[in-house]
């Protein structure tokens, strides 16, 4: 029975208490033996004297200056420090029962003992040793090696470790055949081996040639005879313009680098399931080809894409294996974890830089200078990195976005005509005859004042000395903290607290300023609940905000505050639930306002304990009422506002200054990380975002960061990466000036729209436009949080609009404009949702350990996370840093131009699929163990110009595919082939068996079936199965999307196509950068004898007999043409008619596809 | 066949002159870089990786071992799910004593699936068998009579408590996906001296395919030419024989047409290898399906041999694994070089496929242990009546083993990787012979502990092939089938 998705939650004690248990499992080789230490010597110890010849008797004869094994020392103090390859310190200085040296010496792990061989240690030298390092492990009496320096690793001599110097292209003695610079650096090499290029092949092989290699299908006759034909002296780099402008050019080159992201659609092990949504990192691929995307971007974005508004992009990192079967058991839950890692590690560094820094996971790697640190630097960088769906941000085509922005507009309009209706039944509305929807109000003023809020500090006074505050029970019922309201009850808006006094009769207690002149209606609000609350207090309104002037008072309510608002007198009767509530709102009626208005509680005269006050809310109000309205229950408020995205929507204003001023946040000094501003529709011209290129200034900016600068207020990226923080804690200002003056109706603002940050949100803010700024009385109010809920309320999703107090005619029409609101906002939504892709999810990651051996049970020192030593490049990252900001900090290491192993990586992988090998042929290891380049000018020179290029690949190729070298012949001549049989010199073409895909593609493509759709998901090449450990059977027949191009075909990690699958394709399990090539029988079983040949070779017939007629010397010439790109000769025209004579067409057509000529790019 | 072979089907055909033409059949330079690297890497002073020099125009012809074998080919019997350890092979007599008491110091144990109950006493009776006494349960009592053949390894540890990591640490040496099965490493080290066959074949249960499929014997990033064939006896290598609708003349002579069209390519492109390669690879492949049925077709065994092994059982499953048990055999006997049979398939239910008894153990095993045992007893008997035995390695595994409690709750036994049994018999292997132990309950090894990395470089090191050296460079590391572990367990050896 497989465990699946086992949930690991309410077991973790017991699984914290298996670990002992867990790490018997893991390192069954070494049982722990609790053999007790010898102590420490109590004397003090000599270094010369004492300790010296105990390493000379036992250690230095393979510890010492030459080759010392494990790459450790025992006659130098550093060395001691550094450790050997076991990246373990050897010493740990002060702590010798904890110094891997003490350890090793006295056998404390059964097994691992030092010496191997010979004597062990005796108990007192163990004790010398112990007192030593104890004592400082001072180096003295005048013996050599005591410095004190760790030493780092060094990039040495290696040669793809040394910065990229350009090289001259050399003069060569045959300049004439030189077409591109590399045709130079061949030449030179060529020359010093006594070797010639071969030939230029003919037309007919080199369009046959480009068409393979760029798209992956043969050119048919038509497309041959155009380049023959084209006499033009440019017919050639046209023709690979062409092709490397044609979508297939995508299709063929995102696999050769799928396979080096071990790219799959299972998620391989034992169950081996799919992951239906993992084609969105396909189609990104392909689409980053074909549009050329310049490789740093490409790379930038696949580690971290969620930055850079290509979510996509991070479907790289989490590409290969997971392991689906889970177990409480936690030494293999952390292993397991420990290995997706380690898989996201190889993959970046073999992939971008050549480097197998997964080397390094257990012990120092063996020939390149990466430590077992460098290893958890890494790893802290993807520690937060875990599989699975995200929600993928969609880019909107142009058109889609004009088609949302006409949506958003109409949501507006219908949004207001369905509240004046709604308003009309509220009683503030007059119910017009003639008023026509669409007829916009100024905005309406909303005054929300939480007796506690820092940003209400201003407009409240206390009067007496409160008490510290009641504090609304956590819950959702009516009254309690999270109480989401309902459709005649507001959410509660307290922020669950209210404040009391001790009760005194006729007492002033407290004060709300408004501050507004107008008409206004008044919600109170209170704590309840308890039956020693004041039954009789009084709230009046004090028109000229004196207090010792009574004779502008007026009587707003008489409240009773151990009830909740509105509660009718049966109500009443219920037992008080005796806990500290939220009254929720209580109308009392409009009133005309001035300035200096202020509203004052005040006691009454019934016996009682205490007496609250709350929030109270204030709305203008368009219908001169002065009595409550019970009709009106409560004011209309939009949601609070929310860290990701906040849409302000207003009355169209010309506008040419906009600005955000912010009065309080949740944290910290605020971020804004996009300002929009969109202009409303007209005519044609579809609503845009005119904050671009707007001129932004503020109240100050936080000082010396890149990513937090006041342009990218409003430069089109989102993300905290690319965002604005004012210089001052809660407050600031940020103004754009538009290019020119605009009538603007939206504006969309966040924090993060990537949803990694919620800090530094503002929470209380205005915002203002002007048609002219130099006059400060031209600013109009757009929008402001007053008439949001408070930040951090709950809020019920309940339909928006009421009904009570409106006619039928009235409530039909709201009901006809509800339902249209939410099918535009469906609409809408529609546009901006978030598919699920297997793209990896984000957490923030606990501080990584180094891991001694790699085991995750046997944690060491903290490491923080970055990139290589070696490089001297501190990416300024510690265990604080967000997720997000170490993988952008990883990108751009990778991508800076002074990276010496990125450039010549990805060339060299540009050059190998373009003449089967690269110039080193070791494309993923540019390591020691990797082999040196063929041409190491050539390969700095392509590096350099890739650079220079703007990291443009096409450039790069097209340089390639122009050169003379590529256009050789690939004939084999006898002289070079004793010289060089290989062709690495490239005296030749070097002829290639296609790959699996191509051949697959190939035939379908001369055959005619070939289905040219591009993207999405693909198709299956096994028959359905849902068993819950995924059994592959393959499918017998193939039809329709089946016979979309191969790149298409669901790709089972592990599991191949049982045709084309055969020949060398990759299996998803690990990161391959060369297929291997080789030929098997079983290959030749597949392609002459399965059904989908079968099955194409009767459509190649069918398709030579539609096109061709039914003479077959045509056929046969059709065949070769689709086939070899060429005519037969005589000969093969003669034995092949005289075949389909005697066998038939189809009978040919199935000796054609399996051919080597058919299978070669020659 | 009646064609005249070419000039490559000939070299095909006669692999066992390859090497001494290698020379002139590699490009020079291609095999100069070859040996120059070999050397180089040989020049420290521990012995440098070797990789095998394969002719792309005959990938499986027999190369040489790194030392003398004492075996010459592989039988690996691989029961998928994890057979219990404590009520076949390995006996544990205080499981009895403390049947139904808490396993001590267990109390807060945690395996993969969970709790854990009491100690449950062996669901088999063990007793003393042939003339070395060794005791083995009734699961398996067929298999049980040729204890006297069979060296035991009762101190196996594996690295994971998962099925799937299980079976891919036990057939290429790692728990992640991605490397090539230890068939696949012996074909690319060794070759084949099967001339029409592939060299490593591996033949799934009658009920399909096993828990890591076609892993267990995949290439991973070596050549395709040496990962395992699937066949077995009901399902026939895929597209071995030619199409429904074509009649044999016509194939043929599409086949003669085919090969007319590529010599005469063959002829603008002289010494390009791998052009000829693939010429002879459809010889090859016509032999394959002139021979593949050939040594498919039980027909010709005996009536008396088809029921030794019970191939002639009404149940399908036990008559099916009988028949590959068959199968194997004639496959050894015609030389292929690696032959993995599966007992047991993937999960598809609980305990239905194969040996994974985590609920009620009893029954399962009840079906499991007589499709299993007869057969399986019987290949090994007829090994050893055929002499084949002196040189061909027999391999008995499972991808771990199980607890001596039973898990909290149920009436089976949940994973254990701490400590289980496999066993080797036939070429170069003391028997009869007992290595390693577990601790009294069978739960942990304690003596002379052993890891698959162990198990595998004996393995190799029978086959005359040393686990340090043999190596294939992949992605910058020099990767070996035991990584940078492994012992040859020597006291095993005879």
């Amino acid at each position: 029975m497989h465990e699946r998705f086992f949930s690991i939650i309410g077991q973790a004690k017991r699984v914290m208490l298996s670990t002992c248990l867990a790490w018997m499992l893991l390192s069954h080789a070494s049982i722990l033996v609790a053999a007790p230490l010898p102590q420490p010597l109590k004397r003090d110890v000599d270094f010369a004297k004492d300790v010296q010849p105990i390493f000379t008797e036992h250690c230095i004869k393979c510890h010492g200056e030459k080759k010392p094994k494990g790459e450790f020392r025992i006659d130098q103090r550093a060395s001691l420090i550094a450790g050997g390859d076991s990246g373990e310190p050897a010493i740990a200085i002060g702590k010798s029962a904890e110094s891997h040296l003490i350890k090793l010496v006295a056998e404390v792990s059964k097994g691992d003992v030092m010496p191997p061989k010979g004597k062990a240690l005796s108990e007192e030298q163990i004790a010398i040793l112990r007192a030593w390092i104890d004592q400082g492990a001072k180096w003295s009496g005048g013996v050599a090696g005591g410095e004190d320096v760790v030493p780092r690793m060094q990039r040495g001599d290696h040669w793809s470790l040394q910065p990229i110097k350009r090289p001259e292209v050399p003069k060569v003695k045959t300049p004439s055949w030189v077409r591109t610079p590399i045709d130079a650096f061949i030449a030179q090499k060529l020359e010093a081996s006594g070797l010639t290029p071969s030939a230029e092949a003919d037309r007919a092989t080199r369009v046959r040639r480009a068409y393979l290699v760029l798209t992956g299908l043969p050119p048919s006759p038509q497309q041959i005879e155009a380049f023959v034909k084209d006499e033009r002296p440019d017919a050639w780099p046209r023709l690979i313009d062409q092709l490397l402008a044609n979508p297939r050019y995508g299709e063929r080159w995102a696999r050769h680098w799928l396979d080096v992201a071990r790219f799959a659609e299972t998620n391989g092990f034992e169950t081996n399931t799919p992951r239906p949504n993992a084609w969105h990192y396909r189609d990104y691929v392909i689409a980053a080809f074909n549009e050329d995307k310049p490789y740093d971007q490409f790379v930038r974005e696949q580690i971290a894409g969620d930055a850079l508004g290509e979510d996509a992009g991070t479907g790289f990192l989490v590409g290969g294996a997971y392991d689906q079967v889970k177990s409480p058991d936690i030494g293999l839950t952390l292993m397991q974890r420990s290995d997706e890692i380690n898989d996201m590690i190889n993959t970046t560094s073999t992939a971008f830089l050549g480097l197998t820094v997964a080397c390094a996971r257990c012990h120092n790697h063996k020939f390149d200078p990466i430590s077992q640190k460098d290893y958890y630097a890494f790893m802290g960088i993807f520690a937060g990195v875990n599989h699975g769906d995200r929600g993928m941000r969609t880019k909107l085509s142009p058109e889609q976005q004009a088609q949302a922005d006409a949506l958003r507009t109409e949501l507006v309009s219908l949004k207001t005509q369905a509240t004046r209706i709604e308003d009309i039944g509220r009683g503030i509305a007059a119910n017009k005859p003639g008023d026509k929807p669409g007829n916009e109000q100024p905005a309406v003023r909303t005054i929300v004042i939480d007796d506690e809020t820092t940003a209400a500090v201003a407009r409240v006074t206390h009067l007496v000395k409160t008490n510290p505050p009641g504090m609304n029970p956590t819950g959702k019922q009516r009254g309690y903290r999270e109480d989401p309201g309902d459709i005649d009850r507001m959410p509660n808006l307290s922020g669950g607290r209210y404040v009391w006094w001790g009760y005194k009769p006729s007492t002033d207690y407290i004060t709300y300023h408004p501050g507004a002149k107008g008409q206004f209606q008044i919600w109170l609000s209170w704590g309840s609940g308890w039956g020693t609350h004041a039954a009789d207090v009084q709230y009046l309104l004090d028109l000229d905000g004196d207090l010792k002037t009574r004779d502008d008072q007026k009587l707003l309510a008489t409240v009773d505050q151990r009830y909740f608002a509105g509660m009718t007198d049966e109500e009443k009767k219920q037992p008080l639930p005796s806990k500290p509530l939220w009254s929720g709102l209580l109308n009392v009626g409009a009133h005309e306002l001035n300035k200096s208005s202020v509203i004052l509680l005040r006691s009454g005269t019934a016996q009682s304990e205490a007496i609250t006050a709350d929030v109270v809310v204030l709305q203008e109000s368009v219908q001169p009422q002065t009595t409550a309205n019970s009709k009106l229950i409560h004011p209309r408020l939009r949601e609070a506002v929310n860290a990701r995205i906040n849409e302000e929507t207003f009355a169209p204003q010309k506008a040419k200054f906009v600005r955000f001023t912010i009065h309080a946040a949740n944290s910290g000094e605020p971020c804004i990380d996009e300002l929009e501003i969109y202009s409303t529709a007209l005519g044609t011209m579809p609503s845009r975002n005119v904050a671009i290129g707007a001129i932004p200034t503020s109240s100050g900016d936080y000082p010396n960061t890149p990513i937090h600068q006041l342009k990218h207020i409003n430069d089109g990226q989102v993300g905290n990466s690319q965002s604005w923080i004012s210089s001052t804690n809660g407050t600031g200002w940020v103004q754009l000036e538009l290019t020119e003056p605009a009538m603007i109706h939206r504006i969309v603002w966040g924090r993060d729209r990537l949803q990694q940050y919620a800090d530094r949100l503002a929470t209380q803010y205005t915002i203002e436009v002007s048609a002219d700024a130099s006059k400060p009385e031209n600013w109009i109010t757009v929008s402001c949080s007053q008439d949001r809920v408070p930040f951090g309320t709950t809020m019920s999703d309940l339909p928006a609009y009421r009904f009570a107090g409106l006619s039928r005619d009235q409530a039909n029409e709201l009901r006809r404009l509800t339902a249209e609101v939410a099918s535009v906002q469906k609409q809408i939504e529609s546009f901006a949702t978030n598919p699920a892709a297997y793209i990896g999810t984000f957490s923030q990651p606990a501080v990584v350990k180094r891991l001694f051996r790699g085991d995750p049970l046997a944690p060491r020192e903290e490491v923080d996370p970055g990139a290589l030593e070696m490089f001297d490049d501190d990416l300024k990252l510690n265990s604080k840093t967000s997720e997000q900001k170490r993988r952008i900090a990883l990108a751009d290491w990778i991508t800076q131009k002074d990276n010496p192993l990125t450039a010549r990586v990805m060339v060299n992988r540009i050059w190998h699929h373009h003449f089967g090998t690269g110039l080193v042929d070791t494309p993923s290891d540019f390591g020691k163990m990797g082999s040196k380049p063929t041409h190491p000018e050539l390969l700095d020179w392509l590096a350099d110009e890739f650079i220079q290029s703007g990291w443009s690949i096409k450039h790069i190729q097209k340089l390639i595919v122009t050169s003379a070298t590529w256009q050789q012949a690939s004939f084999p001549r006898d002289e070079p082939m004793k010289i060089d049989a290989s062709a690495r010199l490239l005296w030749r073409f070097p002829p290639q068996r296609l790959e699996a895909e191509a051949i697959r593609d190939s035939i379908l493509s001369v055959a005619s079936t070939l289905v040219d759709r591009m993207g999405g998901p693909g198709w299956s090449a096994f028959k359905n199965n849902d068993n819950y450990v995924r059994v592959y059977t393959p499918k017998d027949q193939f039809a329709g999307d089946d016979l979309r191009r191969m790149i298409y075909m669901y790709k089972v990690r592990m599991e191949h196509d049982a045709t084309f699958g055969t020949f060398d394709c990759p299996d998803g399990g690990q990161p391959t950068a060369k297929r291997t090539q080789s030929t098997t029988a079983i290959q030749a079983l597949a392609l002459f004898n399965s059904t989908i040949v079968m099955q194409q070779a009767q459509a190649f017939s069918a398709r030579l007999q539609s096109e061709a007629g039914d003479k077959s010397a045509a056929q046969v010439q059709l065949a070769y043409m689709l086939c070899f790109g060429r005519a037969p000769v005589q000969k093969e025209l003669d034995a092949s008619v005289s075949f389909i004579g005697a066998q038939g067409l189809p009978a040919f057509c199935r000796a054609m596809l399996n051919t080597n000529e058919f299978l070669f790019v020659q | 066949m009646s064609q005249a072979l070419s000039h490559e089907g000939r070299r095909l055909l006669n692999r066992r002159s390859f090497l001494a033409s290698t020379g002139t059949g590699l490009s020079a330079m291609a095999l100069t870089s070859l040996l120059a690297r070999q050397s180089a890497m040989a020049a420290g002073d521990k012995p440098g990786p070797i990789r095998p020099v394969v002719d792309p125009q005959a990938p499986l012809a027999a190369r040489k071992p790194h030392h003398l074998p004492k075996a010459k080919r592989v039988v690996m019997l691989f029961c998928s799910g994890a057979m219990s350890h404590v009520d076949s092979w390995d006996y544990k007599p205080s499981l009895i004593k403390h049947d139904g008491k808490p396993m001590p110091g267990s109390e807060k144990l945690v395996t993969f699936q969970g709790a854990q109950g009491n100690l449950t006493a062996p669901l088999y009776n063990f007793k003393p068998r042939g003339q070395s006494g060794k005791y083995i349960s009734d699961l398996v009592p067929n298999l049980a009579e040729l204890a006297d053949d069979i060296c035991f390894i009762h101190s196996m540890t594996g690295k994971s408590n998962t099925h799937g990591p299980g079976e891919n640490y036990m057939s290429t040496g790692f728990t992640l996906d991605g490397f090539p099965s230890i068939g696949a490493w012996v074909s690319y080290a060794l070759g084949s001296v099967a001339d029409n066959l592939p060299a490593f074949v591996a033949i799934p249960d009658p009920r399909g395919v096993p828990q890591s499929s076609t892993r267990n014997w995949g290439s991973a990033f070596l050549p395709a030419v040496f990962q395992g064939t699937a066949l077995n006896a009901a399902q026939p290598v895929r597209n071995l024989s030619r199409p429904a609708a074509i009649s044999k003349d016509a194939d043929q002579a599409t086949r003669d047409f085919l090969k007319l069209l590529n010599d005469q390519h063959l002829e603008r492109y002289p010494g390009d290898t791998e052009l000829s390669a693939r010429i002879a690879s459809y010889e090859l492949a016509a032999k394959m399906q002139l021979s593949v049925p050939v040594v498919s077709d039980l027909s010709t065994e005996s009536p008396a041999t088809l029921a030794d092994y019970g191939a002639d059982d009404p149940n399908p499953t036990k008559s099916g694994f009988a028949k590959n048990c068959i199968l194997a055999r004639r496959l050894l006997e015609q030389g292929v070089r690696f032959v993995q049979l599966f007992n047991g398939a993937y999960a598809m239910g609980e305990g239905v496929g194969n040996w994974d008894g985590h609920k009620t153990l009893k029954k399962q095993y009840d079906i499991h242990g007589p499709i299993l045992d007869k057969p399986a007893a019987a290949l090994l008997r007829d090994l050893k009546s055929r002499g084949m035995l002196e040189d061909t390695l027999f391999v008995w595994c499972s991808e771990f083993g199980r607890m001596p409690t039973f898990q909290a709750g149920a009436s089976g036994r949940d994973h254990n990787p701490s400590g289980f049994t496999a066993w080797m018999a036939g070429a170069g292997v003391k028997a009869p012979f007992t290595y390693g132990a577990t601790d009294e309950f069978g739960y942990k090894a304690v003596e002379n502990v052993a890891t698959v990395y162990d198990f595998h470089a004996t393995i190799l090191h029978l086959l005359g092939l040393n686990h340090e050296q043999l190596s294939f460079y992949h992605n910058g590391i020099e990767r070996r089938l035991t990584d940078v572990h492994g012992h040859v367990i020597k006291p095993v050896l005879a």
